[in-house]
């Protein structure tokens, strides 16, 4: 392994933390449904992202990575274990309307404008009051969608969808940020591009990420720790720290340690001889 | 002229060829003697338009005030009770109950009924046309506001939104859609329904239902084939203007 600095100890740009901080993930088992007809999603899955830290989920379809953020984001209930962000379960986060979420398919309401979709978590949070249109409008130069603030989401590009998701999900200044394969319907081009921005726009805000992945480059580019799972049910077969630096740049991705973590997590993934 | 105008008119020639074939189908077999004495042919119907058309419209003019009066009814009802549904999901197996058995009265039975209950006039006209247009708006926003996309609703979900900011911001315009086919579906039969309310006694004298009765039973058979012609033609005509300003409105809430 190349010289990794402060590898395992680094916990994220934003500081080191005890338990307390960040997203504790423990012994977390999921099964849906009763019985004879049960599924067993997760089994035991544990890990803890410091705060203001990035993780990735990568995994093969049906190792439960979807699973996981819902239960992050207390869209769903575990059948045992334990999930703590700061210290607090995700339900007392969920209701102070702390946790943003990023969908797969953006879900953005087509009948609202760029502006009044991200406007949407202030007015349902009933702070839609005067500091709106500056917050509103400083989201929108954040993500770069300047001059497109009354367009219609079917006007826009799949990555420019994407950018409006992501700022409707940081509108409140969550502690946590829970996404959810955002870019996976994107071009290799726009997909590194928000890649980037992503970081720049986490690394302004201080948020604590945890993004599930298909891709091991994006997984690599992105996160300080890689989980890989495997499936049917969901476990924890490896933990891979990134030594990459911050700020992270596409020029990285030429750099032996990116090869070597992207080789890493392709092990973890299929075995030492794919 | 644009591609556009090309393409509509392209669209609208095929059923034009249609009606003009059935129409010359028609006449040329009531000529050839191939049809019975109480059906009126084409140009006969024609011949009593130009002469009678004064009486049809004093006869139409109440009917489709009534078919008007009786659909907005019938909407602004299944409108609340959608909404109520949406608040109380566990009220919907009740109201969906209630609504078919309100839809499945035979509303020619129900007619003399509500004559002796609110005396002869519009009234009994516009219950029975809000009856007859009610069931397929109230299925159309029951539905509609069920219709909410899965990742959508997380989203409420995590931004922990009250239920009324819920239905209000999200399940009422993702209805928008099933609202609009369920007011399609039911403007016709608000037309049909002031007719048949007229037709058994329910409105006086006047009305479209009592000229096409009385034509009926004085054997004045191409009278009789004109109030049925301007019948379908008032019933099509009432799903291409709810057509035309649901259009308007859909465009307005939703464009996605």
């Amino acid at each position: 392994m190349p010289p990794a600095p402060e590898s395992s100890a680094a916990p994220g740009p934003a500081g080191r933390g005890g338990e307390d901080d960040g997203i504790t993930v423990d012994g977390l088992s999921m099964t849906f449904g009763q019985e004879p007809a049960a599924v067993w999603a997760l089994d035991e899955v544990s890990f803890h992202v410091p705060k203001g830290g990035f993780t990735a989920l990568i995994g093969p379809s049906g190792c439960g990575k979807s699973t996981i953020l819902r239960l992050l984001a207390d869209l769903l209930a575990p059948t045992a274990g334990r999930v703590a962000i700061s210290g607090r379960p995700p339900s007392a986060l969920r209701k102070q309307r702390r946790i943003g979420f990023v969908f797969q398919e953006h879900a953005l309401l087509p009948w609202r404008s760029v502006v009044d979709n991200i406007r949407l978590p202030l007015q349902l949070s009933g702070r839609a009051g005067r500091d709106l249109a500056s917050t509103v409008g400083d989201l929108i130069s954040l993500v770069g969608l300047e001059g497109f603030e009354n367009s219609k989401p079917s006007e826009l590009s799949g990555g420019m969808r994407q950018r409006v998701s992501i700022a409707r999900a940081i509108t409140l200044s969550p502690e946590v940020l829970l996404l959810d394969e955002p870019f996976g319907a994107l071009d290799e081009i726009t997909r590194q591009t928000l890649n980037i921005e992503l970081l720049r726009i986490l690394a302004e805000t201080g948020t604590t990420a945890v993004l599930v992945t298909h891709s091991l480059s994006e997984a690599a580019l992105l996160a300080d720790e890689v989980i890989v799972l495997s499936p049917r049910p969901g476990r924890v077969k490896a933990r891979i720290e990134v030594p990459l630096k911050r700020p992270r740049t596409l020029a990285m991705m030429k750099t032996p340690e990116f090869f070597h973590t992207e080789n890493l997590i392709r092990e973890a993934l299929f075995g030492s001889s794919p | 002229m644009t591609a556009k105008a090309l393409r509509r008119m392209r669209d609208l020639s095929a059923p034009c060829l249609v009606i003009a074939a059935l129409v010359g189908g028609w006449e040329a077999a009531h000529r050839a003697g191939l049809l019975p004495n109480s059906v009126a042919s084409p140009a006969q119907i024609w011949t009593e338009f130009t002469e009678s058309y004064h009486l049809l419209w004093r006869h139409a003019r109440p009917t489709l005030s009534s078919a008007v009066w009786g659909f907005v009814a019938a909407a602004l009802i299944a409108f609340v009770l959608g909404l109520v549904v949406a608040f109380v999901p566990e009220l919907n197996r009740t109201v969906y109950t209630s609504a078919v058995l309100v839809a499945s009265v035979p509303l020619i039975a129900l007619t003399p009924i509500l004559v002796l209950w609110l005396q002869r006039g519009a009234q009994v006209r516009i219950t029975i046309a809000a009856i007859a247009s009610f069931f397929p708006i109230l299925i159309g926003c029951i539905e509609g506001l069920r219709q909410v996309r899965r990742d959508q609703a997380e989203l409420f979900e995590v931004l922990s939104a009250p239920r009324w900011q819920r239905i209000l911001r999200l399940q009422i315009p993702s209805a928008v859609p099933l609202t609009v086919a369920g007011l399609r579906a039911a403007a016709a039969g608000a037309v049909l329904g002031a007719i048949i309310a007229e037709w058994s006694g329910g409105g006086g004298a006047l009305g479209l239902g009592a000229l096409m009765s009385s034509a009926l039973f004085s054997f004045n058979v191409p009278l009789t084939w004109l109030t049925i012609t301007a019948a379908v033609v008032f019933s099509v005509g009432a799903y291409f203007v709810v057509m035309a300003l649901t259009g308007l409105v859909s465009r307005r809430v939703r464009s996605g």
